[in-house]
């Protein structure tokens, strides 16, 4: 089974989250910052996110869980647009084939969205978590 | 790489050929045929480059692949750019939700056939147009290492 819209969506969503668990401060000031960021995971699922404010490294396999094929790479294009809103494009390469998706999201909505007892729960259970994830796909987008 | 010399072909000339001498369609229209009557698993050397087999051969992950086609329910429209032994294929249409998405496709010739070696499944947000010409996979991919 190939990976949904929605699936890469939540992942996007998930590798963002993921830095800001492993620093909120050096992802903040990276996702903030003027001009455009953006997030590589290599084949041995080492995550780079850089922009002008620095580069923070960390393991992107757990965010890349949601999708059922095992990814390749993926490369993540981020631009801040107005207010809150970021814009993204990314690729996520399954092995054979790639596949692109785009969109935005409310990044207030996204840092606030694991802050709760939900995400905890979700965290806590280390796996899939269908309302976190119903949660996240709204913040991305269908 | 061949489709390297035919994406700068298409940058520098427009060496493109399409219409009636676009022998990549009816290609993917065969695919297309095969993925929608579940004959995939018997057919796929029929439609894929030799590349693409090797890579298939025993893994079941890999040729779940090759059926990206049923990301598609419905064509809207498509378009080919060829060169001499690689060409490209882009096919726009609608998912199961009705949400847009663009097929891009590498080809290359073996022999007398025209085949498979390369895909990027482009999901398209509902507000964002068909692109109207054809793109080579590689162009279309997002490569933050560039």
């Amino acid at each position: 089974m190939n990976p949904t819209r929605a699936e890469l969506k939540i992942s996007v969503a998930k590798l963002i989250e993921t830095a800001y668990s492993t620093d909120k401060g050096l992802t903040a000031k990276i996702v903030r910052s003027q001009g455009p960021f953006k997030l590589a995971v290599d084949q041995d699922g080492k995550a780079t996110l850089s922009g002008s404010a620095g580069v923070l490294t960390f393991s992107g396999d757990p965010a890349l869980k949601a999708i059922g094929a095992k990814v390749k790479w993926v490369s993540i294009a981020f631009a801040n647009g107005e207010g809150n809103l970021i814009k993204y494009n990314a690729t996520f390469s399954i092995g054979l084939i790639s596949i692109t998706v785009g969109g935005s999201f409310d990044l207030e909505a996204l840092i606030t969205s694991c802050s709760g007892l939900l995400c905890r729960a979700a965290k806590a259970m280390q796996q899939r978590n269908h309302a976190y994830d119903e949660q996240l796909r709204n913040i991305m987008g269908n | 790489m061949k489709i390297w010399g035919l994406i700068l072909c298409l940058l520098a000339t427009g060496c493109a050929s399409v219409g009636e001498l676009d022998p990549l369609y009816p290609n993917y229209r065969l695919y297309a045929e095969a993925v929608d009557a579940n004959a995939l698993s018997a057919d796929y050397p029929l439609y894929f480059s030799r590349r693409v087999v090797d890579q298939v051969a025993g893994d079941q992950a890999a040729f779940a692949q090759l059926g990206f086609k049923a990301y598609m329910l419905r064509e809207h429209s498509h378009s080919a750019a060829v060169g001499e032994d690689s060409g490209c294929l882009t096919v726009n249409g609608y998912g199961i939700g009705g949400e847009p998405l663009t097929f891009y496709l590498a080809y290359v010739q073996e022999g007398a056939e025209w085949l498979i070696d390369d895909v990027n499944v482009v999901f398209l947000e509902p507000e964002q147009a068909f692109g109207a010409t054809a793109k080579c996979p590689e162009e279309t991919r997002v490569n933050v290492k560039k």
